[in-house]
């Protein structure tokens, strides 16, 4: 059964993200100033909004630990914690390449730039926890409470374009009025979904090989200990 | 405060005096990812004392530990006088007595003041008097008001197992209590605990033959995490009804006795306060250099950025030892085995750590208008850097907690904290930039309620989630 998921949720991904690619550069037509260097806001938008609710997922699976101590709840957060700070890297990188084509300088210290840069720090900090905490137990419980603290500079990024005076474009689909041609608008779409797919099968993974590592960990310890027991 | 007085064995409810002082149903406790011990049950009756013998790394400390509550069992559960030890009310804990492999103790203090503040802790009835008896008892009489770091390693270990039996528990639990004491010290062994402790149930680990023959009534066997015990001590039933359910030390006595601790270790010690003064005039020094080019121009920006990044500085340096220093010493420990709130240690270690780095800030702010001729030392300035700093420390409290158990702190510190400190250095410069008239008072204030705001809810959801990281 694991196996048929696995393969129908790859296939899954291979059917939205081809479908969202054709619709990037063959349906949304040129931006009329910008050109076709607008086609990043594909990657970038989606990226964006993944990277929020992954830190979200983070700040769900680390609260769950905490009450429920059990380390699938640990393994959600590590999980989503490692691909939402891809896809802010991945948001930095095509801001950056955006910001050159357009501003004319590769980096700004703007306020969403600037909180979206902490919120990676942030996050790249829970990772370091992790790494530098050998007690399995210790490591869960730690990272679980620096995760919750995390999902702070959330709304910080998401408000920081409200909140001061900001270079950054406003949100052109959450705001009234909208603001983007329909076809722009459904490629956007396709292009959120074909990335919310891709974080589902990339923490699923993640998960699991989580829980390989600590099946093998147990395992050795198992033969350690039937060991020094016949000795 | 409550004060709490050792149960009468003869005044106990007659529901409860069969109660055992101690039971331990299906214990399983895991380390890593190996089980250390292994459904274990047994029970323990007031005045009995059990001998815990095996191997070294057969679980014997890891049982102990267990049992006083600083491990969380994997499976099972421990009853003290019939009381959960599990239990969310820490004063349950106030039935325990633990000596640990390093006895908790603060060596800037003296043999005194470490039991007062014990006393204090665990709210022992008539302190000066029973302080007195437990000093004498245990030898230390003539060296009561000496500071422990001039302790020999035997002496330690004896007031070690002062502080433990304190407060007359009914529990009594000693890991190795013969480590380091000398053959006279260790023949007194059972006349100091009859003394001290009369009616207790000791259970205890050793490797010296003599003192299980001295001391113990019975014989436990740990061996790879199983307990092989005599059959009567096998528990059977149910866990019987409790006894009196003790209360816990009260938050602002317990908080208060703790900063007092702490502020007292630091007036002797002069560990922190005069090494991070030093450091941030180093760094006062390096920015005056690195910007002399705007410093004619920009002096009141230079100033302020310059006051607020060596304050965040020294205080995620000061912050990095702020839990580790009580957990190297082994006196987190203590502090957590005692009838308190854990709220209450992290309050006052965001107290000292507030009150540090406002003493850094203050004279980093006459340093700082001296240096750039920035006239900083005013009222409202004071006033942005006392809120401030105590955003800052809010912050950074939170952090030190999460890293005790941690590698490579001094690494894992600033790249924690920083971040999440940043809007407070924002806050701080906008504040003080709006007392030195560069921006309008009116823009001045929102910078004031960010700070308040950060130091509210970065103090609040540090204390709410401290008693997590504990165990």
């Amino acid at each position: 059964m694991p196996r048929v998921f696995s393969f129908l949720s790859y296939l899954l991904l291979l059917v939205v993200m081809g479908v969202a690619l054709f619709a990037t550069f063959l349906i949304a037509p040129a931006e009329r100033v910008q050109g076709d260097v607008y086609r990043l806001l594909f990657v970038h938008v989606p990226s964006a909004w993944l990277a929020f609710l992954a830190f979200g997922i983070v700040a769900i699976g680390s609260a769950l630990y905490l009450i429920r101590r059990s380390p699938r709840w640990d393994r959600l957060a590590v999980a989503s914690a490692e691909a939402g700070v891809l896809f802010t890297t991945l948001a930095l990188a095509t801001g950056s390449i955006w910001g050159r084509h357009v501003w004319g300088v590769w980096w700004q210290w703007d306020p969403r730039l600037t909180t979206t840069l902490v919120m990676w720090f942030i996050y790249a900090g829970y990772l370091a926890l992790r790494a530098y905490i050998d007690e399995p137990e210790s490591k869960r419980r730690m990272s679980a409470v620096a995760g919750i603290v995390g999902i702070f500079s959330v709304p910080l990024v998401w408000f920081s374009v409200e909140w001061w005076r900001s270079l950054h474009p406003t949100p052109s689909v959450t705001s009234p009025g909208g603001g983007l041609p329909r076809d722009m608008l459904l490629t956007l779409l396709l292009c959120v979904a074909a990335f919310t797919v891709l974080y589902g099968i990339v923490v699923r993974q993640r998960m699991l090989l989580e829980q390989a590592s600590s099946l093998a960990s147990d395992l050795t310890e198992r033969l350690h200990a039937q060991q020094e027991r016949s000795e | 405060m409550s004060k709490y007085q050792p149960a009468d064995l003869a005044t106990l409810p007659k529901d409860s005096a069969k109660t055992p002082a101690l039971t331990a149903s299906q214990l399983t406790v895991r380390r890593g990812h190996r089980d250390v011990i292994r459904n274990v049950t047994f029970k323990v009756q007031p005045g009995e004392r059990i001998a815990i013998i095996g191997s070294n790394g057969s679980g014997k400390t890891t049982l102990l530990r267990t049992i006083a509550g600083l491990l969380r069992p994997r499976t099972g559960n421990v009853h003290i006088n019939g009381v959960p030890a599990t239990s969310s009310d820490s004063g349950i804990r106030r039935t325990v007595g633990f000596l640990g492999h390093h006895p908790h103790l603060y060596p800037y203090l003296t043999a005194r003041e470490n039991l007062q503040i014990h006393a204090r802790l665990f709210g022992v009835q008539n302190p000066a008097l029973r302080i007195d008896t437990t000093l004498s008892t245990v030898g230390l009489a003539a060296s009561a008001d000496r500071p422990v770091r001039e302790f020999s390693r035997g002496m330690q270990q004896r007031l070690g197992l002062g502080t433990a039996m304190l407060h007359s528990p009914s529990v009594l639990l000693l890991d190795e209590p013969d480590a380091g004491l000398d053959p006279e010290a260790i023949e007194n062994l059972p006349q100091i605990i009859s003394k001290l402790c009369p009616h207790s149930a000791v259970i205890f680990s050793t490797h010296d033959e003599r003192v299980v023959a001295a001391l113990a009534d019975q014989v436990g066997k740990v061996t790879q995490g199983e307990v092989s015990i005599p059959k009567q001590y096998i528990q059977q039933t149910d866990p019987s009804p409790a006894r009196e359910w003790p209360d816990q030390t009260g938050f602002l006595a317990a908080t208060t006795t703790l900063i007092g601790k702490d502020v007292r270790t630091e007036w002797r010690a002069r560990e922190q306060v005069p090494t991070l003064l030093i450091f941030t005039l180093l760094i006062a020094l390096v920015f005056d250099m690195a910007f002399i080019a705007i410093v004619e121009t920009e002096a009141a920006a230079v100033a302020t950025g310059l006051l607020w990044t060596s304050v965040l500085l020294a205080a995620t340096l000061g912050g990095t030892k702020l839990f580790a220093a009580e957990q190297e010493r082994g006196t987190l420990d203590g502090l957590l085995l005692a009838p308190i709130d854990p709220s209450s240690i992290y309050v006052a270690k965001f107290f000292v750590l507030s009150i540090e780095t406002f003493l850094v800030g203050a004279l980093q702010l006459g340093f700082v208008s001296l240096l750039l001729n920035v006239p900083l030392l005013q009222g409202a300035t004071i006033g942005a850097l006392a809120l401030s700093t105590t955003a800052i420390s809010a912050v950074i409290t939170l952090h030190s907690s999460l890293i005790i158990n941690a590698r490579a702190r001094e690494i894992l510190m600033p790249l924690l904290s920083i971040p999440i400190a940043i809007p407070v250095v924002l806050a701080g410069v906008g504040a003080t930039l709006g007392t030195l008239e560069v921006t309008p008072a009116a823009q001045q204030w929102p910078w004031f309620g960010l700070l308040a705001i950060t130091t509210a809810v970065f103090l609040s959801v540090g204390i709410l989630l401290y008693p997590y990281t504990t165990k």
